[in-house]
């Protein structure tokens, strides 16, 4: 009850801090495609001492409705690409079932460093992309047009339309069943790969991908969280501040989102990976 | 941005298909998203009424090693809903939320179907018997 309770060792939870943490986890999520997780299980784990499986939960839950809350947005101005998304898914939910069948046979200090050294390459990679705001020379693939990946949103900030079309989607396709793995075996979106997946490899735009990226990892979450939920890993007082916190985080950032550039996006996107992918890997070497 | 605008060709038949479904979709996200957190506000709002606004909103959840183990199949949560348990409740909503994502990919199959794009049929229905594989493992 009373704070001076909270020693070292017994660190708990409580609503209201879950609340404000999962609306701040809400609003990054939305704007770059992320799950939240990367926010939640740290601070779950690390500040408020929950053991990682609760905390795996709660990040399922945040994931989905980060996802449902913002896609409903994207969907709707027409960012997310939904015939994307629901393609690249087929590899996604296919990974995630098999992570979800992997998960309890991999011990929790490697999952940390797996993550964080997952997310260092990200943010390396998303360096070399730190200007480009509308992808140019994009080569084409048959396959992208046989599946129709191609599309047009209008970009608030450039105040015009951008028209795009998807490249290298079976190179693409392979990252998202990684993607679908990890989010099985960590209970994370790993919206980044989804992101990276579409931004680097399938050289979309960075809006076009976050937000599309926003309307799969729901998908992708909802393959495991049937497992989670059935194993007892998502707790009903952490998992409700969550999603109640993430829905009105991702409402605000969906909003938001739409008046940023597509560097701007890049830009936030790259340190926040890399600022977590140093704190997991430290988590995981100190056990 | 100094690029002149290329005069707007019409949207291609394929693109006006999307337009239809993706307000759908986004209709579908957004009254899951409202229904789960209402019932997950009732069932917040029946801790509180049993445990007090100060030991469910502002304490510690006490210690996890305390918290006793949770497994739930789906229809344990059916059977405490019956009498209504705060955290069968909540455990509804959050259910709810879950399966949202999963009801638009089934709406989208059948969005498909009805424009007659087989191929997306195909493809989002293997996606939804993906996630209904994933629920029924976890509820078996």
């Amino acid at each position: 009850m009373q704070l001076g309770a909270r020693s070292e060792r017994e660190l708990t939870p409580v609503f209201v801090e879950i609340l404000a943490l999962s609306v701040a986890a809400g609003v990054l999520g939305s704007l770059l495609g992320l799950g939240g997780g990367i926010i939640i299980i740290p601070a779950l784990t690390l500040l408020m001492g929950l053991p990682f499986r609760y905390a795996v939960g709660a990040s399922i839950v945040s994931v989905i409705a980060t996802s449902s809350g913002a896609a409903a947005a994207y969907l709707r101005s027409g960012i997310s690409n939904l015939r994307i998304g629901i393609a690249l898914e087929v590899a996604t939910t296919v990974g995630a079932l098999c992570g979800a069948f992997l998960a309890g046979h991999v011990p929790s200090r490697a999952l940390y460093i797996i993550f964080g050294i997952l997310l260092g390459y990200s943010a390396i990679a998303l360096l070399g992309r730190l200007t480009v705001e509308i992808p140019s020379d994009v080569p084409p693939d048959p396959l992208a047009d046989r599946l129709g990946f191609n599309g047009e949103y209008y970009d608030q900030v450039l105040d015009q339309r951008v028209p795009y079309v998807a490249t290298a989607v079976l190179p693409g396709g392979a990252m998202m069943y990684v993607a679908g793995l990890l989010s099985g075996l960590l209970g994370i979106g790993s919206g980044s790969f989804k992101v990276l997946a579409m931004d680097i490899i399938m050289r979309l735009p960075m809006k076009v991908s976050t937000a599309t990226s926003n309307f799969m990892i729901g998908v992708t979450a909802a393959a495991s969280a049937g497992v989670y939920f059935a194993r007892g890993d998502i707790h009903p007082l952490v998992a409700a501040p969550v999603a109640l916190g993430v829905l009105v985080g991702a409402w605000g950032g969906a909003h938001t989102m739409q008046r940023l550039r597509n560097t701007t996006i890049r830009k936030l996107f790259i340190p926040v990976l890399a600022i977590t992918a140093v704190e997991m890997i430290v988590r995981g070497l100190s056990g | 941005m100094a690029r002149p605008v290329p005069p707007e060709p019409p949207l291609r038949e394929d693109a006006q298909e999307l337009v239809g479904i993706d307000v759908l979709i986004s209709q579908v996200l957004r009254w899951g998203v409202l229904a789960s957190a209402a019932v997950i506000v009732l069932g917040v709002a029946l801790f509180v009424a049993r445990g007090g606004a100060h030991a469910v909103l502002f304490a510690p959840l006490g210690s996890p090693a305390s918290w006793e183990a949770d497994p739930h199949s789906f229809g344990v949560v059916l059977d405490e809903l019956m009498s209504p348990q705060p955290a069968a409740v909540t455990d509804l909503g959050l259910l709810l939320l879950m399966i949202t994502p999963v009801v638009s990919v089934a709406i989208a199959v059948v969005a498909f179907a009805v424009r007659r794009n087989w191929l997306y049929v195909a493809i989002a229905g293997f996606v939804l018997a993906m996630l209904l594989l994933g629920f029924a493992i976890g509820s078996a």
